[in-house]
């Protein structure tokens, strides 16, 4: 139990310490747009995940209100999203597929450790490689949502008036 | 079916049609409204839950949330999405406030109808003012969000 409460701090804290150090200043908001759009993916898939008996979070911050677990699909993997398209290298197809492989791999990883040695996440019906198949898909998804959005600069000079 | 279920069918229909009355051109700044909303609503909708301030006795997905996911997740973050995108931002402070003032209160006045004729709504311990001031410091926060956003972005891609 203590050590499970330890974890949850210790995402939270590493998360934000991350995001002050490794994000720059110049790209921040960016990284924003990258976390908020796989944030709602995030919401949306895990909610289905825990309905249909896939996953379960025995230990969360509002034990009654929800079955998720808000350090992870909240705050954790919305981060691991944004570093993921911030640091994209601007290659080709292959380097970024693999680049993605790799970034959703640690992902993976992560969850198996925490599956493992945390009562955070249990697998119910579920198995790492169909984790590792729905975070390919989050972060492709989001990352093509996210060139979509930035892909017209002349767009943002004109919003510029608009928001203010 | 019950009343709730069409009620929560028409909401989600309304919704998904309110999309299309936002103006091509002020798409982004919806979708950002929409995401940052998201992260407003998400927290302080388990919140209210969690210390048993209101309930949500007919919702979607029961087993999972007791908030509800429908005016959370879709309804509330496209409306703010609405509500920026037609933000008069260049007209007097008064007029802005009438705007803020109208979105809240027309909210408010059907929640207020919701809960009292059904059971997608309980209030427990909470009231019709505590609606209409958290939407206007939702609609506000969003409104910071797009204003900082927009403000910083063009600067920021440059590069």
């Amino acid at each position: 139990m203590t050590v499970d409460v330890l974890v949850l701090i210790l995402l939270w804290v590493i998360g934000l310490l991350a995001f002050m150090l490794f994000v720059p200043k110049n790209r921040r908001r960016r990284f924003l747009i990258a976390f908020l759009i796989c944030q709602s993916f995030t919401w949306l898939i895990s909610v289905l995940l825990v309905y249909f008996d896939r996953i379960s979070y025995p230990i969360r911050e509002f034990p009654k209100a929800t079955h998720l677990l808000l350090a992870l699909n909240y705050f954790f993997f919305p981060l691991l999203c944004g570093f993921y398209i911030i640091y994209e290298p601007k290659r080709n197809y292959t380097v970024r597929l693999l680049y993605l492989a790799v970034w959703d791999s640690g992902v993976v990883v992560i969850i198996k450790l925490l599956e493992k040695y945390t009562g955070l996440l249990k697998y119910q019906h579920y198995a790492w490689y169909w984790s590792w198949l729905n975070f390919f898909c989050i972060f492709a998804v989001t990352n093509l949502l996210y060139r979509w959005f930035f892909k017209n600069k002349a767009m943002f000079q004109s919003d510029k008036g608009a928001a203010q | 079916m019950r009343i709730e279920w069409m009620i929560l069918f028409v909401v989600w229909l309304i919704t998904l049609g309110l999309v299309f009355i936002i103006p091509k051109k002020k798409r982004r700044i919806a979708i950002v409204a929409f995401l940052f909303t998201q992260v407003i609503t998400w927290l302080l909708g388990l919140v209210v839950v969690e210390y048993g301030l209101i309930a949500y006795p007919v919702r979607c997905f029961p087993t999972v949330n007791h908030t509800s996911f429908t005016y959370e997740f879709l309804s509330f973050p496209v409306l703010c999405g609405v509500f920026n995108a037609y933000y008069p931002h260049a007209r007097s402070n008064m007029m802005r406030f009438l705007y803020f003032a109208s979105f809240c209160t027309i909210l408010t006045i059907l929640e207020v109808i919701i809960e009292k004729y059904t059971d997608l709504i309980e209030y427990l311990h909470w009231s019709w003012y505590l609606t209409w001031i958290s939407l206007f410091i939702s609609f506000m926060l969003s409104r910071w969000f797009c204003v900082w956003f927009f403000k910083g972005i063009a600067k920021e891609m440059e590069e």
